[in-house]
């Protein structure tokens, strides 16, 4: 039978709680460095939504949908949104779609940090990834849960909550 | 520049905000937005004496210079003519839709369209680049689409719009391969450059290799919009749209768009046999059959709607025969026909509204009940007759004064004599027959009482009628520089006789009334006064005439035209289940099978034709003895992929291939591409994920392929690795060929370089990701919101709708 709710690892559940943080740390410097070192945002929302896909497999996925806060549609949406805008920021302050603009800030004591537009259309395609590998695992889960997929064991009738047939 | 781009933005604008006028005001609003064209129309005519003098205006600004793409405008006599017409008669209808449509809930939508039908229009015609051109074009077939649907609960108006749309689109898109054509003999998509150019005798594009299917392209094109037999028949059917829509787009400037662009290039185009031949023997024969037709219809608009488009034959005979003549015939014919045919079908619309019925012969004696719209349908008959003072009526004598003065002047003339006859018996049934003449005794009760129409509705008619009045009498005012400025830009000179002449002051035939009425001994005006008397004498026998061409019309079902439409269409349509049937019968296995054997083909296709690289890297000897490690990496990756075509189980699989995945990924972290393998291990690991979700519902693992279905798989898969393989070692190549023949340096060195320079990156993997080929990047995370979507929507709306298993069949299939 499928489970719902946490799951009865105490091994997975103290796991998951520890590898959150330092995945989704990890994520953010993938996606960060992305420019110069090994990285980027495809990469980065891949290990994002790892980390989410592996507390929700942990505890769920009602808590792991409160852990991330946002309706994943409206992630995706704002991902796109930004990336299309910078891509049209370069439209119109260089005449070219996606033309990459950059500016430096000297951060006393820490280096120079650069930025662009490219970088926020990095984060637009980091949020993108995260918004559609949590969709995809999110749904399966709870049409799973609730017994909207058919189960592969024979002759036992699917679980139906709430209706009758 | 702003007086160019300020209509189309505008008008644009307007169309958008339509709707939420209509909302607050419903009929006023149709009034309100009335003005706005009309502002424009005033505007356009306060450019008439410095355009037609020869001083065009233009505007232009880049948009996709890569293709010569270009938002360049220009405003010259042609143009001119074409946007007063556009803003002008837009208006009128406007205002008239405001009436006609005043039950309509919708009204808002169908003043969106029709203005976004100005819009396309008005960039059609003061578009001075070839792809532009066809950018309006197009638009100007879509939103006629959704003009002649707007009653979309009538299966007849979906079919006639859908009709339109094939027809026109096609054409369109066969145009634009001539487009091209043309735009590559000249060097440049600029019109005004190309004409020239020309001109000038610097290029002669009739003698270009291109040339003949560039013209074969663009006629194509505008003899499917302007409804050119054989394609004739999808504007008769396009009066499924409401009144205003017709009167508008299927009279004065929709069908007109073919014709103009026919006026645009001729100066380029014009000047060889084909062009001569083509223009003239369709037009001739568009001509002859849409007036032949007219004459056995009783419904109204039926009835203007083939007699249209026997005029849009008239206009491009006369373009084709060209020279003085020809031209200044064919321009002044389109001028006159914009007004009389507008009045005519709001006349149409109008009769049909105060009285509930289509058919002419059930009607009689109108003028009592609405003697307003029996002026205007007066004036618009008796110039559409060619009956002076009207402007239809000179329009008439030039055209027979050309065919006079051609090769062939017996032939033309008898047949332009036999179409103006016919075209007066048409005159007869709308302006005579409804209006004047008494209704038959015997005729059935009309569905309303008539009465005379709202003045909104009379007043399209009056003003257009009156302009033609005026345009006849007093032709300084404005249609004699229009027309004259328009055979200047129309008219095709040869380079050699303008050197020759140059300098000399051209004549102009005047557009006066009096002028040709008084010349007696002119043989065009005895034979136009001719053509009047027959055409009434053949109004006068129509009864007979029907019975006499009955036989003929029994064997249209079979000879017209449009039944090969209605073949072609179902070809298609059996076409499209067969390889639905072939490719997509529901079992995935051989869509991905469809999907590779199609990557093979084109793959093998560039490899092949790229085999020069393909030898360079063998020539250059990359292939180094393997150390131990990549020998256990190969195995690592070839056993599993072995194990897992004999697995039956699916979490067995799934692992396995996760195990090739795997080492894929140490194979690019030992050759330097850490963000491909960590890519690549992300990928895999939420593969797994995403599968162990999915296989608890998935029916037990059957192998329903027999033993030469496996071997053809296994096929399919060798080769698809050897491709691979190819492909990577023709990119690992130092010499790239590319598929057209020529050498290159490979790309990826041009990437490593610039990398840093241009887009201050160190990590050229991601460079090219959000930089190079950011454009890339975008499309594909839009595809994955897509897909995420589609995921979602598909397991919630089982969810809701009913919470029964996906399918039934797989578990019944799990059991047997």
């Amino acid at each position: 039978m499928k489970r719902t709710g946490p799951s009865p690892s105490i091994i997975l559940r103290t796991g998951a709680r520890l590898l959150m943080a330092p995945l989704l740390l990890l994520s953010l410097v993938i996606l960060f460095q992305g420019h110069n070192e090994p990285g980027g945002g495809f990469v980065g929302g891949l290990v994002a939504a790892a980390a989410v896909a592996l507390y929700s497999m942990a505890f769920g996925t009602q808590p792991a949908r409160k852990l991330v806060r946002f309706e994943l549609f409206h992630i995706i949406g704002i991902g796109l949104l930004l990336a299309v805008g910078s891509g049209v920021f370069g439209l119109v302050v260089e005449g070219a779609f996606l033309k990459g603009i950059w500016t430096s800030f000297d951060i006393a004591g820490l280096g120079t940090l650069k930025i662009s537009n490219i970088t926020t259309f990095d984060i637009g395609v980091y949020m993108t990834v995260v918004g559609v590998i949590l969709t995809f695992i999110f749904s399966l889960e709870e049409a799973s849960e609730v017994g909207v997929m058919p189960r592969s064991v024979p002759n036992m009738k699917p679980k139906q909550e709430g209706t009758s047939a | 520049m702003l007086l160019l781009l300020s209509p189309i933005i505008v008008l644009a604008a307007l169309a958008i905000a339509a709707p939420f006028f209509a909302k607050m005001g419903g009929r006023i609003a149709g009034y309100v937005l009335a003005i706005v064209p009309a502002a424009f129309f005033l505007v356009f005519a306060s450019q008439l004496g410095p355009v037609t003098h020869g001083g065009a205006i233009e505007a232009s600004a880049d948009w996709i210079p890569a293709i010569g793409l270009g938002l360049d405008l220009r405003l010259d006599s042609l143009s001119l003519l074409f946007a007063l017409l556009i803003t002008g008669i837009g208006s009128l209808v406007l205002l008239y839709a405001a009436d006609d449509l005043a039950e309509e809930p919708l009204q808002g939508r169908f003043f969106s369209y029709l203005i976004g039908f100005m819009v396309s229009m008005l960039g059609l015609v003061l578009s001075d680049n070839l792809l532009l051109t066809f950018i309006f074009w197009e638009l100007t077939s879509i939103t006629s689409y959704l003009l002649i649907g707007f009653n979309h609960d009538k299966t007849d108006s979906r079919k006639s719009a859908l009709q339109a749309l094939l027809v026109t689109g096609i054409g369109g898109l066969i145009m634009l391969a001539g487009l091209i054509m043309l735009g590559e003999i000249a060097g440049t998509n600029r019109i005004s450059e190309i004409i020239a150019l020309t001109t000038s005798g610097a290029i002669d594009p009739t003698t270009h290799a291109l040339y003949v299917p560039a013209v074969l392209c663009i006629l194509l094109g505008c003899f499917t919009k302007s409804a050119q037999f054989p394609f004739h028949f999808w504007l008769p059917n396009a009066m499924a749209a409401p009144s205003p829509v017709s009167a508008y787009l299927h009279s004065s400037t929709m069908v007109k768009a073919g014709v103009f662009l026919l006026a645009r290039l001729n100066p380029t185009l014009a000047g060889s046999d084909l062009w001569f031949w083509a223009l003239t023997g369709f037009g001739c024969v568009t001509m002859l059959v849409g007036a032949y037709l007219a004459t056995r219809q009783v419904y109204l608009k039926k009835l203007l709607a083939y007699s249209t488009v026997s005029s849009l034959g008239i206009m491009v005979m006369f373009l084709g025969i060209g020279g003085d003549y020809g031209t200044t015939a064919a321009v002044a014919y389109i001028f006159a026909h914009a007004l009389f045919k507008g009045t005519l079908f709001l006349v149409a619309g109008s009769i049909t509204h105060m009285t509930g019925t289509k058919n002419a012969e059930q009607l009689g004696l109108l003028r009592t009940a609405m003697p307003l719209t029996a002026i205007g349908a007066a004036i618009g008959a008796l110039s559409m007759a060619g009956v002076p003072p009207f402007n239809g009526f000179i329009a008439k004598e030039l055209l027979l004064a050309a065919s006079l003065k051609t090769d062939h002047k017996l032939l033309f003339t008898f047949l332009t004599f036999t179409a103006a006859a016919w075209t007066v018996f048409i005159s007869f049934m709308i302006g005579w027959r409804v209006f004047f003449a008494k209704p038959d005794t015997d005729r059935e009760p009309l569905p309303k009482e008539p009465r005379e129409a709202p003045p909104a509705m009379w007043v399209g008619p009056l003003v257009l009628s009156a302009f033609a009045l005026i345009a006849g009498v007093a032709p300084s005012l404005f249609a004699e520089p229009l027309i004259h400025g328009t055979i200047d830009s129309v008219k095709h000179v040869d380079p050699a006789y303008a050197a020759a002449h140059a300098g000399e002051a051209h004549a102009h035939k005047p557009m006066f009334f009096w002028y040709y009425l008084s010349k007696l001994d002119s043989l065009a005006l005895w034979l136009s006064l001719a053509a009047i008397g027959v055409g009434f004498a053949w109004y006068k026998m129509r009864r007979d005439w029907k019975r006499f061409t009955q036989p003929i019309a029994n064997l249209e079902p079979q000879l017209a035209p449009e039944s090969w439409y209605f073949r072609i269409f179902d070809w298609t349509m059996d076409g499209a289940k067969w390889q639905t049937r072939m490719l997509q019968n529901g079992q995935l296995s051989l869509y991905i099978k469809t999907i590779v054997a199609a990557v093979i083909a084109v793959g093998w296709w560039a490899v092949w034709r790229t085999s020069d690289s393909l030898s360079h890297t063998f020539a250059e000897g990359v292939f180094m003895t393997p150390n131990a490690l990549e020998v256990i990496l190969a195995a690592l990756i070839i056993i599993p992929a072995i194990i897992v075509t004999r697995l039956s189980n699916r979490l067995a699989a799934i692992a396995t291939l996760g195990v090739v995945g795997y080492a894929i990924a140490l194979v690019f972290v030992m050759f330097g591409a850490p963000d491909v393998a960590m890519t690549q291990f992300s990928i895999e690991t939420l593969t797994v994920i995403i599968f162990v979700l999915v296989l608890a519902s998935l029916p037990r693992f059957q192998n329903f392929e027999r033993r030469p279905g496996r071997i053809f798989d296994a096929a399919i898969s060798i080769a698809f690795g050897a491709l691979m393989t190819s492909l990577v070692m023709v990119s690992n190549s130092e010499q790239v060929t590319s598929i057209a023949g020529a050498t290159a340096d490979p790309i990826s060195r041009q990437f490593a370089q610039t990398a840093y320079l241009e887009a201050q990156g160190k990590n050229i993997v991601n460079v090219i990701l959000v930089d190079f080929r950011g454009t890339d990047t975008l499309g594909e995370i839009f595809v994955l919101g897509l897909a995420a979507v589609g995921v979602f929507t598909l397991l919630t709306m089982r969810k809701r709708d009913d919470k029964k298993p996906l399918s039934r069949d797989s578990q019944t299939g799990a059991t047997a």
